[in-house]
């Protein structure tokens, strides 16, 4: 029979519930927790499975929209051209009467043997070499003509311009 | 002095390891980029002749900051694709030359090869205006 309250007599003594001990709380705590590491693992991996980490992004160049679907190669020789005049090659700044010459080192670089030569020779075939471009879209086309100009005389047979899905 | 072990082996916290997975979770939320990127093919005509292949039919767009001439007439950029479509059926073997002023912006000159990809039109070259 419950006990009755000696100040209020018409409510019974609330009963206290004492824990089994210190662990056993702990375990409870952490149990709570498991389901909230999985999902920050889910959300790991959705982010390295969904995502790319691109170095070459950190320059700040915005390129052109365009339904184009043609993909881009995860490794690349890249030259972006910003709207305030200034080049990078592969995330590196060059001088635009330099670009050519440091075109021509680099592709020697990556031809060389026992390194990835798909950056520059995607095909393996030796008169196709290919240079992205990103360019900025609010460059003039008489500035992306004179780069185009640059990056040709490095024996350059195809440059491809990025862009962006709209 | 005896050494009592206690029959409970230790346990592992849980907090370090949520420590170092928020951190990884931080890390590729911040390093991770998800903007697509893809490319379209530059063809600019190299020498003054636009097109070596004089058998074929040449439609020269000429395209500056403001307008875009299709066979003299200022058409929108959007029109374009429409346009070519009813040259196309007439001419198949249509090579299309867009001469752009050096002031037309890249994204304008791109809304331009878009179109020419909207019609399917496979030979195109790019040119610029030397005289504007």
């Amino acid at each position: 029979m419950a006990r009755r309250d000696p100040v209020f007599p018409g409510k019974r003594r609330a009963r206290i519930v004492i824990a089994a001990g210190h662990d056993a709380t702990a375990n409870d705590d952490e149990e709570n927790l498991v389901p909230l590491i999985n999902l920050v693992f889910l959300l790991i991996v959705f982010f390295l499975l969904a995502g790319t980490i691109d170095q070459r992004d950190t320059i700040p160049v915005s390129p052109p929209r365009s339904i184009s679907d043609e993909p881009v190669p995860d490794r690349r020789l890249v030259v972006s051209a910003l709207a305030d005049g200034m080049v990078y090659l592969n995330g590196r700044p060059v001088a635009r009467g330099e670009l050519t010459g440091a075109l021509v080192r680099e592709a020697a670089t990556h031809a060389a043997p026992g390194i990835d030569s798909a950056m520059y020779n995607p095909g393996g075939s030796p008169d196709r070499r290919v240079v992205h471009l990103r360019a900025d879209a609010s460059l003039s086309l008489g500035q992306l003509r004179s780069l185009l100009v640059l990056i040709e005389d490095a024996g350059v047979s195809e440059t491809r311009l990025q862009t962006r899905v709209p | 002095m005896k050494l009592q072990r206690s029959p409970v082996a230790p346990r592992i916290g849980l907090t370090p390891l949520i420590d170092v997975v928020f951190i990884l979770l931080l890390f590729f939320m911040l390093a991770t980029s998800f903007q697509q990127s893809h490319s379209i093919l530059l063809k600019f005509s190299t020498g003054t002749a636009p097109n070596p292949q004089t058998d074929r039919p040449v439609l020269t767009l000429r395209l500056t900051p403001n307008e875009l001439l299709f066979d003299g007439r200022t058409i929108r950029v959007a029109q374009l694709a429409a346009q070519l479509d009813q040259r196309l059926a007439s001419e198949p073997a249509l090579t299309v030359v867009v001469r752009g002023a050096s002031m037309v912006s890249v994204q304008r000159m791109v809304q331009v090869v878009d179109q020419l990809r909207l019609s399917r039109v496979v030979d195109y070259q790019l040119d610029m205006d030397t005289k504007r």
